[in-house]
């Protein structure tokens, strides 16, 4: 109370301290406490708002228990996981190299299959790990321009041949985080050609900006996305085209997950044209977000 | 001054299918190193302490170790190593599939003289290999 009685000033009690109350009931409570000078009845009076925060604590509390099984869940991934899978790669090899010229065809065939679906299972080990930690916002704001991104990512990850582009996103740069908004837009591109079921096709992506966020759109004319599956594409390890194109089902997700993480939101609106085409919108937040680290 | 070129590995590994790779790269890059196994950190501080009845890894040596193991992992390994007036001087490189940024600190820490992560010395260890032989033709131990 000290400071408010020298200022005068409307503040928080024990700013940055827990402070509790005790309940009627004889129970301890988390509670935050507001002070603000009023003038009534012609004398200076102090108001004292007091309210009780045991629900935010506890959900606070909760969050931060899921936090920390999510970075245990995340070394388990990255280690215990990984080690027995490197193992049975080293004892297939040694089987082949053992077998030699002398492999019957059909045990060199299921030796390869193995070998097949151990590749798929480190891949998949490694697209968790990149979807546990999207959980956690970047905070390295740079300047940026949404078509620079767009055609850094085409220079390393370039449409197939018969695909075209259409570039319309020339807009005012603005400060983001650009990594995650990068693996975004890689996934949703990539996405664009991957699930196209011809071999010619046209990739739209449009962006301008719309009030506190950019609004980017990435459009395809491809076979579009049945109404049915529109809830579930954004969901881990769900696929489409069962695995002939290699996806594992962690694009849309970690897309979905990256870009709610850092404020925005993403849709998807099918079909587009005709019947046809897919447009997955996104909104990124266009002005760094202010967070309690700071 | 000690031959380097007569080394001696002491691999402390849990998995005897990750070991087997070890011996399998030094082999296949024609290294002739004896490697002397010990299957966590309890076994191997034995060894290195000369207690072990059937295992002897004489000087000089180079710890690969390996992070995660029961028993005595290996940072707890490293702990004991330090404190020891006899080991606290042994080369001790780290090869473990764990990538976390938490596990490399405390092994620095630890003073280890490197640390690797299994999936970025190349198919089967073949970059291990080729470090292991530069290392004791160029080295002088401790």
């Amino acid at each position: 109370m000290a400071g408010y009685h020298v200022s005068g000033e409307s503040r928080i009690m024990g700013h940055g301290r827990d402070l509790t109350a005790l309940h009627a009931d004889g129970t301890e409570l988390p509670v935050e406490i507001g002070l603000s000078r009023v003038r009534w009845q012609r004398k200076t009076m102090t108001l004292a708002a007091v309210s009780d925060i045991s629900v935010r604590k506890r959900l606070e509390l909760e969050l931060r228990q899921a936090n920390d099984n999510l970075q245990e869940f995340t070394y388990v991934a990255s280690h215990d996981l990984r080690s027995p899978l490197r193992g049975i790669a080293d004892l297939v090899e040694w089987i082949n190299a053992d077998l030699g010229d002398a492999t019957p065809p059909e045990v060199r065939h299921n030796l390869g299959r193995i070998s097949q679906r151990i590749e798929r299972m480190e891949h998949l080990i490694g697209d968790l790990l990149s979807y546990a930690r999207a959980g956690s916002a970047q905070t390295a704001y740079s300047p940026v321009a949404v078509d620079d991104v767009v055609r850094d990512i085409l220079e390393i990850q370039p449409l197939p041949a018969g695909f075209e582009l259409d570039l319309e996103a020339s807009i005012e740069p603005f400060l983001a985080t650009r990594t995650p908004l990068e693996t975004a837009l890689r996934n949703l591109l990539g996405n664009a050609s991957k699930h196209h079921d011809r071999g010619t096709g046209r990739v739209r992506v449009l962006a301008r900006h719309d009030d506190r966020y950019c609004e980017i759109s990435v459009i395809d004319d491809g076979p579009g996305v049945p109404l049915q599956a529109r809830e579930r594409i954004f969901k881990l390890f769900q696929t489409l085209s069962a695995g002939k194109r290699g996806g594992s089902g962690i694009g849309l997700a970690l897309t979905k997950r990256l870009v709610e993480v850092h404020g925005g939101r993403i849709e998807v609106i099918s079909p587009v044209h005709e019947g046809r085409g897919t447009c997955f919108r996104l909104w990124w937040p266009r002005f760094p977000r202010r967070t309690s680290d700071d | 001054m000690t031959d380097p070129t007569q080394m001696t590995i002491l691999l402390v590994e849990d998995d005897d299918v990750a070991a087997e790779s070890v011996v399998r790269s030094l082999t296949r890059a024609g290294l002739s190193i004896p490697v002397v196994w010990a299957e966590d950190g309890e076994i191997a501080l034995q060894v290195l302490r000369g207690q072990d009845p059937k295992r002897n890894a004489p000087r000089p040596r180079v710890v690969l170790l390996d992070l995660n193991m029961p028993r005595m992992n290996g940072l707890e390994f490293l702990q004991h190593l330090r404190a020891d007036p006899d080991l606290h001087d042994e080369v001790v490189f780290v090869l473990t599939t764990s990538d976390s940024e938490t596990d490399r600190e405390r092994a620095y820490h630890a003073n280890v003289a490197g640390y690797m992560v299994k999936s970025m010395v190349g198919p089967q260890f073949s970059k291990l290999a080729q470090l292991v032989q530069c290392y004791r033709t160029t080295m002088l131990f401790p």
